[in-house]
């Protein structure tokens, strides 16, 4: 393949997956929800505090990321995160 | 003078006032030799051809030296020397009956709120250490070559033996042994007269030259030493009516040191006892190595003038030179890349949670999926974010999704290291070896498989120093500079809009290309605007989405929030992202260290620090390079720069300024850094490493990188569990 057409379909490819990036992810939300709780259930194993694994459930983290973005107000990617693990343990 | 050397020293003295203004005075030993070699290079460019050059490979050594007293209490504390606590307190009490700062304090104080006159000179003295023998050194640099060579060779031994002695025998000073109750109250004093003064430089004095760097230095006293040695220097060429103003600065420095609290006699004596012994030294040394000196001196210059004859007659060759890669370096870029995305690959998935700044940078990336924006308040901007999301957008919100584009990327640099190290070398050995360190390094593999924003900025800064490294090999190719300025550029920019930590190594880049230019003679202006607009504009086109999407980002609430906008039009978008950028700036200033795996850039040489990244049981994640690979590496780049500076070679010369761009900043900024963050210097050591091996004798060279090539294997066997988390 010549070296232009080459180059022409690495660029095409790149732009292609990157503006796609913006396109949506199917149960994004959801997906997020579950890797916090995930993530949440790490880190109150490691701190070694006494926690409930059955109440760390995805839907405490989905609810207070929904009050976070309901409020309007500027807030830090981990903040509803922090916020929910806490309430957790 | 010319215009140019006019506009630099204005843009010089506007500076130094900024800074001086702002943040006082600068006293720091590294920064005040960099302010002064720069003055004088600035006033000297003229009238001397290569004078920054020679500047950077005369003062390199003295910088270093001065970096290793820095470091010098971690290396006692590694080495478990005994604090000397009593030792030099009855050594003061022999001599004198008495501790005689003790006794000066009871006597001259007490030190209360009122400033007697006698402690404004007192501080004068204390701070003339991080000036006046620096001074001296730059000044006898600009007057004559020998002059400053013996300034040097001597400042240097006196230095290094007075390192010596705080790594064996960390010596507490009087303050310290006051407060560990070993003496009656001791005040340290010296700072008190820059009170009286109103000149705000005495706190950062104070932290920089004793507490914060190395507060067991006591023993031989190097203030009463530079002192001492500083009247040696200038003793003979004095005129008889200055002598004895010369003959009371090193006594005023001694009763500075000891009234202050900072030193008993018997340092300011041992002190005193180390010039002799350099000066003593030294006039033996001078008998071979002034000779020796004076030969490697003609024979530069005789290389100089065939190069002056040569350099500006090279012709651009009549065919394109050959820029292409033969198949063999292309096969190792792209096995060495699959090795890479294979080995790193295994059990990626694990942990299955979001590890360290995945936190953030994971989530935002899925928020650009989703809304184009980051939702979620950022504090880097968002080329990164939209990489990773490329991954999440193909393989969902999952540790694969999020971690497959740093693998991709931590692959790529791989295989853009062999380019790089072939490209430097034309050794398709030494460029598997470049691979090799790069494949068995804890940092590039942990930044390699996770979503840290540190691999992608080493992707795309790779990608630049394989073009910059081309054209370092090619410096005569007029339209290769034009090309590297695009490719240079466009790759500096979308780097720079991962992480704003490149904006050093592009204008190391930058220069580097001016002064290569210059050099083969070539038309500058037109790349140099190149590599210096279009980063900025590709920089600001990573703002594209954020002005689009603008509803739903995280700077319209910012920019609403704190009343700089609520509104939505085309100007008031504009406004958000510039508030964004302050408060952005605030945050990363303001920064404090909250992990406790923040380490210094001083560490990365050794990587004896690494930076935890997660944990659980006793599975660990761990960014940490092989500590004699790195080693090695650091000392080829040290080659490289001695290298680069003193011969004017352009490949090493980019590398020791990409080095520098990485390494320097970080040293300098106050900061916390992690581990990871020398991620996109990796591939330059790994260049480096290659660059200083394929230099070597031959009979050396294979023996040297086969060893090399063990100890990275060995060391990867060794710490991979942790890279992994196993």
């Amino acid at each position: 393949m010549p070296r232009r057409v080459c180059r022409a379909v690495v660029a095409l490819a790149l732009t292609l997956a990157v503006a796609g990036a913006g396109c949506g992810v199917p149960h994004g939300d959801t997906d997020r929800a579950e890797v916090e709780a995930r993530t949440c259930a790490s880190f109150l194993r490691r701190s070694g505090r006494p926690f409930d694994p059955a109440a760390v459930d995805p839907a405490v983290f989905a609810r207070v990321r929904a009050e976070f973005l309901a409020t309007g107000r500027p807030f830090s990617t981990l903040e509803p995160f922090l916020k929910a693990c806490r309430s957790l343990g | 003078m010319s215009v140019a050397r006019l506009t630099a020293l204005s843009v010089y003295l506007t500076v130094l006032v900024w800074v001086v203004v702002t943040d006082g005075l600068p006293v720091e030993r590294t920064m005040v030799i960099a302010w002064l070699v720069v003055a004088a290079v600035i006033v000297l460019g003229g009238r001397r051809p290569g004078v920054a050059a020679r500047a950077v490979a005369d003062w390199l050594p003295v910088v270093l030296v001065l970096v290793a007293y820095d470091l010098s209490r971690g290396a006692a504390d590694g080495l478990g020397m005994p604090l000397q606590l009593r030792a030099p307190i009855r050594a003061d009490e022999a001599l004198f009956g008495t501790v005689p700062t003790v006794w000066l304090q009871e006597h001259l104080g007490p030190f209360g709120r009122d400033v007697r006159w006698w402690e404004i000179p007192v501080s004068l003295v204390y701070v003339s250490h991080y000036i006046v023998p620096f001074a001296l050194g730059v000044w006898l640099w600009t007057r004559a070559r020998s002059r400053f060579s013996w300034w040097r060779d001597r400042f240097l031994t006196i230095t290094a033996i007075g390192l010596v002695g705080y790594v064996l025998v960390p010596t507490a000073p009087p303050w310290y042994a006051s407060r560990l109750g070993e003496l009656p109250e001791v005040r340290r004093t010296a700072s008190r007269g820059w009170q009286e003064l109103g000149v705000g430089i005495a706190d950062r004095v104070f932290d920089l030259g004793r507490a914060a760097v190395n507060p067991t230095a006591a023993f031989p006293s190097l203030h009463a030493a530079f002192a001492l040695f500083t009247v040696v220097a200038v003793w003979r060429g004095a005129r008889r009516w200055v002598r004895p103003l010369l003959a009371a600065y090193p006594l005023a420095m001694a009763f500075t040191l000891v009234v202050s609290g900072e030193h008993y006699v018997v340092d300011i004596l041992a002190g005193w006892a180390v010039v002799v012994v350099a000066v003593m030294l030294w006039r033996r040394l001078d008998r071979w190595v002034v000779p020796w000196r004076a030969r490697r001196a003609a024979a530069a210059a005789e290389r100089d003038e065939v190069a002056a004859v040569v350099a500006p007659t090279a012709p651009p060759p009549d065919a394109p030179p050959d820029r292409g890669l033969p198949r063999p370096v292309w096969l190792l870029a792209v096995g060495a890349a699959v090795v890479a995305v294979a080995s790193r690959m295994v059990r990626i998935a694990r942990p299955d949670v979001l590890v360290f700044d995945e936190g953030y940078y994971a989530a935002q990336a899925l928020e650009v999926a989703q809304h184009g924006v980051e939702v979620g308040h950022s504090v880097h901007p968002p080329a990164g974010k939209w990489a990773i999301a490329a991954g999440i957008r193909l393989l969902g919100y999952s540790p694969w999704g999020w971690r497959v584009v740093p693998l991709l990327a931590g692959a790529a640099v791989v295989g853009a290291s062999v380019v790089a190290a072939w490209r430097a070398t034309q050794s398709r050995w030494w460029a598997a070896l470049a691979a090799l360190v790069v494949l068995t390094d804890g940092i590039a593999v942990t930044t390699g498989r996770l979503a840290l924003l540190d691999g992608l900025v080493a992707l795309w800064c790779t990608l630049a120093l394989v073009c910059l490294v081309n054209l370092a090999a090619h410096p005569f190719d007029a339209v290769l500079l034009v090309r590297t300025a695009w490719w240079a550029g466009a790759l500096f920019g979308v780097a720079l809009a991962t992480k704003w930590s490149v904006v050093p190594v592009w204008l190391a880049a930058t220069g580097f290309v001016a002064w290569l230019a210059r050099t083969a003679r070539l038309p500058r202006r037109r790349p140099l605007l190149v590599l210096g607009l279009l980063p900025v504009a590709v920089y600001a086109l990573a703002y594209l989405p954020t002005l689009v999407a603008y509803d739903a980002s995280a700077v319209a609430r910012v920019a609403c929030a704190d009343g700089i906008t609520c509104a939505d039009g085309p100007v008031d978008r504009v406004r958000a992202v510039v508030h964004d950028h302050r408060e952005v700036l605030r945050f990363h200033s303001d920064l404090e260290p909250s992990n406790r795996f923040a380490v210094s850039s001083w560490n990365w040489v050794v990587q004896t620090q690494p930076t935890e990244l997660w944990r659980e049981g006793e599975r660990r994640v761990v960014a940490q390079g092989n500590p004699l690979v790195w080693a090695v590496g650091t000392a080829a780049l040290v080659w490289c720069g001695w290298w680069g500076f003193a011969r004017r070679r352009p490949v090493p010369l980019l590398l020791a300024l990409t080095a520098l761009g990485w390494w320097v900043p970080w040293a300098i900024v106050q900061r916390p850094g992690y581990s990871f963050y020398a991620a996109p210097l990796v591939p330059v050591l790994a260049v480096g490493v290659a660059v200083a091996g394929v230099s070597l004798p031959a009979a050396w060279a294979r023996r040297a990188g086969g060893a090399l090539a063990v100890v990275a294997l060995v060391g990867a066997a060794v710490l991979a569990p942790r890279w992994f988390g196993w």
